[in-house]
């Protein structure tokens, strides 16, 4: 046997053998699946995950837009705050602390697709939004 | 024969039977869940900007000195200047002292500053009232990865 074969390179660490505290300081957002729309206006889940994919319950500061003419808050009795902008299309938010999630609900009284992007802000940690949501209201 | 403990081993440098039977063969050599923020090296460790807040200090009668402290997560400091945003109740407005700069909105409440080489940046919070006054930092353009999660909140009696 080689000594090569004994010896990990460093090139090949992975997100796996990263400990699960540094882990969870890297917050991933992950939108649900979308609800069925009712008087325009459709409900969706904000979850936040860690570096391993794996559920995160933090509060993390999130900014959200959507496309204009579209607006956003907190749906009735659901998980998080809204800090700033309530009803509008552009909101910054807190996710629940012991749940990581945040029920959003997004009301547009047109036809077409409305866009949602999450995005770090003011109090935000490191926060990956690389994830966009398309909701399509009839 | 002495066996070695792999702390130190160069690919080729030492014949296999001399490795201690509790290094994994085959890849594997650092254990899931292993890697914390010690073990990186420390250029990789500063990549990770943390916004920490100092003692506040009366600077006069209605004005704060709130020292900022961008650190590394071993809580070490990170000599590095960096842009960030930082944010307050309306009912105050902020600007820069001795360390760092600000590149805008000066006497606002939402002012775009630098920390100076050291990564500091000594914020001066006015206000009139007595309230509390909570700042937040964020990135914005130019910003490094920033982890501005902590707030704080300065008293004004």
């Amino acid at each position: 046997m080689p000594i090569q074969d004994a010896v990990s390179p460093v090139q090949k660490v992975t997100f796996d053998e990263i400990a699960q505290e540094f882990a969870d300081r890297f917050a991933v957002v992950i939108f649900g699946t979308p609800g069925a729309e009712a008087d325009d206006k459709i409900a969706v889940q904000l979850k936040l995950k860690n570096a391993l994919m794996q559920d995160l319950a933090l509060k993390e500061r999130i900014r959200l837009t959507c496309t204009a003419g579209a607006t956003m808050t907190l749906a009735d009795a659901g998980n998080g705050t809204v800090l700033s902008g309530d009803d509008s299309e552009d909101i910054i938010i807190e996710t629940d602390e012991t749940t990581g999630t945040f029920d959003l609900e997004v009301e547009y009284a047109g036809s077409g697709t409305v866009s949602v992007v999450g995005g770090a802000t003011q109090g935000s940690g490191f926060v990956h939004c690389g994830e966009s949501l398309d909701l399509l209201f009839a | 024969m002495t066996r070695l403990d792999g702390r130190f081993i160069k690919p080729g440098s030492i014949p296999a039977d001399r490795l201690d039977p509790a290094i994994p063969i085959g890849g594997g050599a650092v254990p899931d869940g292993s890697i914390s923020p010690q073990k990186l090296a420390l250029a990789l460790l500063r990549k990770f900007v943390a916004v920490t807040w100092g003692e506040p200090q009366e600077a006069a009668p209605t004005v704060k000195l709130v020292p900022l402290q961008l650190k590394d997560y071993l809580d070490q400091p990170i000599p590095a200047a960096c842009v960030l945003r930082i944010t307050c109740d309306d009912r105050a407005q902020l600007t820069i002292g001795e360390h760092g700069q600000a590149l805008s909105g000066v006497d606002s409440a939402d002012l775009i500053a630098q920390t100076d080489e050291t990564g500091r940046l000594d914020l001066l919070v006015t206000c009139a009232q007595c309230i509390t006054i909570t700042l937040a930092a964020g990135p914005t353009q130019g910003s490094p990865l920033l982890d501005a999660t902590a707030l704080f909140d300065v008293n004004f009696t």
